[in-house]
């Protein structure tokens, strides 16, 4: 081969190497961008509340501290899930809407669209199965992280393929599971197979809109994927939005970013109908989850204690605990006007010392 | 030859071919120019991953810190968000304040209690109606020698604090000094608690039990003749920063306090779900 035919190859591939080596060095720069995000939520993570409010305050007793998403989310979990409020006698009323069929009441209650119900049975032995359609989502009506939720295609054989993990299984599998996670509170329902947005024929799972609501106010949220379910082999993913539609990037950088998901095809939709729902629920903090579909935005859950609390940036971290504060203040506010909030006056005589 | 392009394999390789000498000019002229490009983007490369190894050792740091808490080696990146944090006393307190403060007038707070206890007449109208006897009502210039404070947490009494000539010591309800817990006072374990003490925390806890608060101090003059209801303090501008044990004991009185504090509007139903109409009745009944 001659050297003229040589020296464009030559700087083909010079060019060719200096893109590899500028692709490699801008993913470098990604990973380090999210390096230093976790390292900065981590570095806020080893420190107790009472450092975290404190800060570097020259006097700890006098300092206000500032707001802290996590503090406040933690707090209310806490109640919850140790058991805080029930030793009080404190049932607080969102866990009403705990229940999936109840919270879809409630949303339907305030016109927002749910899955329409296919059937519903008092345990998993009693299942209809041959009235179901060829597509459909069988669900227990208690329980989180979609380990009770299987969307179901019927297949020629007379299997089914769950299209959660994508694999065959069998009537008696599923219930067997449905089994293994039965609850003196459980019953089961089917419910229509809800397609993602321009999924067409193929039909596939539509990914969750998770918003962070405060009293009437959603300030953040996320398209997630994969969210911890029974599909282990499914990468879990997220992209995360604030509430005017801006992407936020290495916000919640201990979880992993979705290259493949969409953003909200909706965000009107989505802002009106959990600012509707959250403004009904008369607590300042919860996640409102939502499907974009064919059919459009239909509800999914209320969740009042997240399994996962996002740990976020210090910066977010802060705008979200701003939020919280502020709705709580607007919540305590209305409780007060109601006369439902008040220091109150005995009827007591003084005693005699 | 460029000393950069020396040190690229396929540019030695195709130097053993002679191109014609204007185009060999200027092909080794590009070709130099990509090869600095790309020495410098290696250059950048090797700076990127020496800080990325860094990043990573210092992320791991905090992950063994995390996880040695929970008897780990490390915590996962994943498990930070399953933990549910650890109650705290100082920064409930603060959180709470913080709250009452994005009132119109903050000092009076969203539930008007600060302007209440303000009120030396409206504070003994308050404990009068709940059967503080009339002798701790007597209205007494607040005296500067001695004073107590009682921390209370929506009925039930945490800390007592007993002030005497610029030194501290603090007690638990039942009358033990606690220790020095509080670095930022003067500890004096000769102060005794006050003579009344039980009756102190009894008047304290049932009038923090009638407060919209999950937190106030009860402050009173221990006077020879016996104590005196000197004020109630909602929105306290000094709040004990005490030692991690007393913190987080004092953050679970705190936590339970504000469960109670939400049972006047829960039993009021005011926190009830809202539906047009209404408020939402679950047909569960599971």
């Amino acid at each position: 081969m001659s050297a003229t035919t040589q020296r464009p190859t030559s700087l083909a591939r010079a060019r060719d190497m200096l893109r590899k080596v500028t692709g490699r060095v801008q993913r470098r720069r990604r990973q380090i961008e999210t390096l230093k995000a976790q390292i900065l939520i981590l570095t806020e993570e080893v420190k107790s509340p009472f450092e975290r409010t404190v800060g570097d305050a020259a006097d700890p007793e006098t300092t206000l501290g500032v707001p802290s998403y996590s503090l406040a989310a933690r707090m209310h979990r806490r109640h919850n899930t140790q058991r805080v409020n029930e030793r009080e006698g404190f049932r607080e009323p969102i866990l009403q809407l705990y229940t999936k069929r109840s919270a879809q009441r409630f949303a339907d209650l305030h016109g927002v669209r749910v899955p329409r119900i296919l059937g519903q049975w008092e345990d998993p032995d009693s299942i209809d199965w041959d009235t179901l359609p060829q597509k459909f989502v069988l669900k227990s009506n208690v329980g989180g992280g979609g380990m009770n939720v299987f969307p179901l295609v019927r297949e020629a054989s007379g299997s089914f393929r769950d299209m959660l993990t994508d694999e065959l299984t069998t009537r008696d599998a599923v219930v067997r599971r449905l089994w293994d996670r039965h609850q003196r509170r459980s019953f089961y329902f089917a419910e229509e197979f809800l397609s993602a947005r321009g999924s067409g024929d193929h039909g596939s799972v539509p990914s969750d809109i998770k918003v962070f609501c405060f009293y009437g106010k959603p300030v953040y949220l996320e398209v997630r994927t994969g969210d911890w379910s029974r599909a282990k082999d499914v990468r879990s993913q997220a992209r995360t939005f604030a509430a005017d539609g801006t992407e936020l990037f290495d916000v919640r950088a201990l979880i992993d970013v979705g290259d493949e998901l969409e953003p909200p095809a909706d965000l009107e939709e989505v802002i009106r109908a959990s600012s509707r729902l959250s403004a009904a629920i008369r607590r300042p903090i919860e996640r409102l989850d939502f499907f974009e579909t064919d059919a459009g935005l239909v509800f999914g859950e209320v969740t009042q204690n997240p399994g996962h609390l996002p740990a976020l940036v210090p910066e977010w971290d802060r705008t979200l605990g701003e939020a919280y504060e502020d709705a709580y203040a607007r919540l305590l506010t209305d409780l007060a006007a109601e006369g439902a909030l008040h220091v109150d006056f005995g009827e007591g005589e003084p005693k005699a010392q | 030859m460029n000393a950069v392009l020396r040190r690229l394999p396929w540019v030695r390789a195709r130097t053993v071919a002679t191109p014609p000498a204007s185009e060999s000019t200027d092909q080794a002229e590009r070709l130099a120019t990509a090869a600095e490009e790309i020495d410098s983007a290696q250059r950048e490369l090797e700076a990127l991953d020496a800080e990325r190894a860094e990043l990573i050792e210092e992320r791991r740091r905090l992950q063994r810190v995390l996880g040695e808490r929970v008897g780990k080696r490390i915590m996962s990146l994943a498990k930070v968000e399953k933990t549910n944090g650890t109650p705290s006393f100082l920064a409930g307190a603060r959180l709470l304040q913080r709250v009452h403060r994005r009132a119109d007038e903050p000092g009076r707070g969203l539930d008007g209690a600060g302007a209440i206890f303000e009120d030396r007449a409206r504070t003994k109208t308050f404990a009068h109606s709940h059967g503080l006897p009339a002798s701790v009502l007597t209205a007494v210039a607040p005296s500067s020698e001695a004073a107590v404070v009682v921390h209370a947490f929506h009925g039930e009494v945490g800390l007592v604090e007993v002030r005497h000539r610029g030194r501290t010591c603090h007690f638990d309800p039942a009358g033990a000094d606690v220790g020095d817990i509080r670095s930022t006072v003067a500890y004096d374990p000769e102060i005794p608690p006050p003579p009344a003490l039980s009756a102190l925390c009894a008047w304290s806890a049932t009038l923090s039990a009638h407060i919209s608060r999950p937190y106030v101090q009860v402050l009173w003059d221990a006077e020879e003749g016996g104590p005196v209801l000197r004020a109630i303090d909602v929105d306290p501008a000094r709040i004990p920063a005490l030692t991690p044990e007393w913190d987080r004991r004092l953050g679970d009185l705190f936590d339970s306090a504000h469960a109670r504090m939400l049972l006047q509007p829960y039993r009021a139903g005011a926190l009830a779900n809202r539906v047009p109409g209404g408020t939402f009745t679950s047909e569960d009944g599971r």
